[in-house]
């Protein structure tokens, strides 16, 4: 274990690097301060609907993958630009150690950015509208969200310069047009596993069998988003797990098969 | 041009055996057989023969597309075990800019599940003599100090296989000194050290045996001299200094040992097909002659020499 939390602590060192930490942090805020001003000038009917309905797409959607994104494929994308990877492949090491703690600690690195931005946006909304209930709800979401992110993108990292652009198309075009589209295949959205999260855990107990019945506003809210996904952290949870681990196996596979430096 | 053996050690640590890499149409290594064991080995040739394709094959860094390959007596790219005895400096400028060198060096002690990190990379660091800018961060080293942290980097789990690709880049003189004597001692210690390196002055003073690569083959092994008798369709080339050049010149012309005589700027250029015989006769025939002679040197036993033949035949 060792030398799983070494590669850990290097690989976040390597990823919140000056510069970049402070563009995503920005990035991550935006959310909040976009409900800030619609706060101030909405009644908390407004600004709770804003939120569920509007921006909780930019957090989970937008910035949180856009963050994850970059992180992730900066896991072992940064080693291999910086032809570092020959320092930590040609140890004893199991190749699935060294692509797991490289996950690890990328999720790690995008939740402690994307997860200041989502505090953040819960502070403002429980500021506005008076409720604190949701900030467990968002920041799991934002961490369930981030993983699934990162375990895609971690292995593109590996293989191309290109791969925060082939994600960036990839949560276009996908995520954004194509499971909004058909709700037959929504429930392979990445962030849509967050929004499932969210709300497993804050309108879990009003969700019944008539699961889309607009029974509560909550549900109300988020049908949209889900499109037809159903509510559950757990199922979201198992799912981003799974990715994760078929990342790691497929990654450390290419990693013992493929040349380390091309 | 012609293939010398012995390509093979008695005790080897690494074997190669028929091995092939190719990338697309480009054929890097060709049927490569050759074994290395205790000792600096130089791995020479020019841009592009392959020498630093073989080299990663050999530290599991690339898949061999043909042939076989073990280290300490397993395949690198399948048993990850086998680099806890061993080290690689790339060629590539491989540091995280953002650590300190000591840190840098401590780090691969880690991962290398080195009993006690700090401990190894102390002594890491003083062997390449890094001892004053450790606490410094990488990304302020020149080129030298990147060079010999990596050195320390590939040194920290106390390797019994070195692999060094052009491991004296941006070194300065006497850093060149100091690590080329660490390498010595480190030969000596019994460990295998692999050179590779397209200076030839270098690789004369750092190794004791050479395997020479031309467009991805095998062209020669063994020490520079040996290699060079192997070349028996290209004559040696001799430069004799005496008071008298063009008069022994004319002498040695009568002598079948002697191919070829020339004089440039008094000083006798000879061709010969056998230093031996021209040995035994010389003297003998200087002396016969009154002649003095102030020196007597081969031109063409130095390495640079050697693969000039190697590459160009001539």
């Amino acid at each position: 274990m060792r030398r799983f939390f070494a590669i850990v602590k290097v690989t976040l060192l390597q990823l919140i690097g000056r510069r970049r930490s402070i563009g995503l942090l920005v990035l991550s805020a935006v959310p909040a301060v976009i409900l800030l001003l619609v706060g101030l000038n909405s009644t908390d009917r407004e600004t709770e609907e804003f939120f569920r309905t509007g921006l909780l797409f930019i957090v989970l959607g937008v910035t949180v993958p856009i963050i994850s994104i970059i992180l992730g494929a900066g896991s072992l994308g940064d080693e291999r630009s910086a032809k570092t990877l020959s320092y930590l492949a040609l140890r004893p090491i199991r190749r699935e150690v060294i692509v797991a703690a490289k996950l690890v600690a990328a999720w790690l690195a995008s939740f402690a950015v994307a997860g200041a931005g989502a505090l953040l946006t819960a502070i403002v909304l429980g500021y506005t509208v008076g409720s604190w209930d949701e900030m467990l709800a968002i920041l799991v979401a934002t961490a369930i969200t981030a993983l699934g992110f990162v375990a895609a993108t971690q292995l593109l990292g590996y293989i191309t310069d290109r791969a925060v652009l082939i994600a960036l198309a990839y949560l276009l075009i996908w995520e954004g047009v194509v499971t909004g589209a058909a709700s037959q295949v929504a429930s392979t959205s990445i962030w849509r596993m967050g929004v499932s999260a969210y709300a497993g855990i804050v309108a879990g107990d009003h969700w019944g069998s008539d699961a889309f019945g607009l029974e509560t506003q909550v549900v109300a809210d988020l049908e949209d988003l889900l499109s037809g996904v159903l509510p559950g952290v757990w199922g979201a949870v198992l799912k981003v797990l799974g990715l994760a681990a078929v990342s790691v196996a497929v990654t450390a596979y290419l990693m013992r098969e493929r040349d380390l430096v091309a | 041009m012609t293939s010398i053996s012995p390509a093979f050690v008695d005790s080897p640590t690494i074997e190669v055996t028929e091995l092939s890499k190719w990338f697309g149409q480009k054929v890097a290594v060709s049927n490569m057989s050759c074994s290395f064991g205790p000792g600096i080995t130089g791995l020479l040739g020019p841009n592009g023969a392959g020498k630093t394709t073989l080299l990663r094959m050999m530290a599991g860094l690339s898949q061999p597309s043909r042939g076989e390959l073990t280290v300490l007596g397993t395949n690198p790219r399948r048993e990850t075990q086998v680099f806890q005895k061993v080290g690689l400096v790339p060629e590539d400028d491989a540091v995280y800019e953002f650590l300190t060198g000591r840190r840098f060096v401590e780090y691969g002690a880690e991962l290398a599940g080195v009993r006690n990190p700090s401990s190894a990379a102390e002594h890491a660091i003083t062997a390449v003599g890094m001892g004053e800018a450790a606490e410094r961060r990488i990304e302020g080293y020149s080129k030298g100090m990147r060079q010999r942290i990596k050195v320390a980097g590939a040194l920290v789990n106390d390797p019994e296989v070195l692999f060094l690709d052009e491991p004296l880049n941006g070194a300065d003189p006497v850093q060149r000194v100091r690590l080329i004597e660490l390498f010595h001692q480190l030969a000596r210690e019994g460990r295998t050290v692999i050179v590779s390196s397209h200076v030839l002055e270098e690789v004369e003073k750092m190794a004791n045996r050479v395997i020479a690569m031309v467009d991805g083959r095998l062209a020669a092994a063994g020490d520079a001299a040996a290699i060079r008798a192997a070349f028996t369709d290209i004559p040696y080339r001799v430069r004799i200094d005496s008071d008298v050049p063009r008069r022994l010149g004319s002498a040695l012309l009568e002598q079948d040992v002697i191919r070829s005589v020339e004089v440039i700027n008094d000083t006798l250029h000879i061709q010969t097909d056998d230093l031996g015989d021209l040995g035994r006769m010389l003297a003998p025939l200087a002396r016969d002659l009154d002649i003095r002679l102030t020196m007597v040197q081969p031109e063409d036993l130095s390495l640079e020499s050697v693969f000039r033949y190697l590459v160009h035949g001539r």
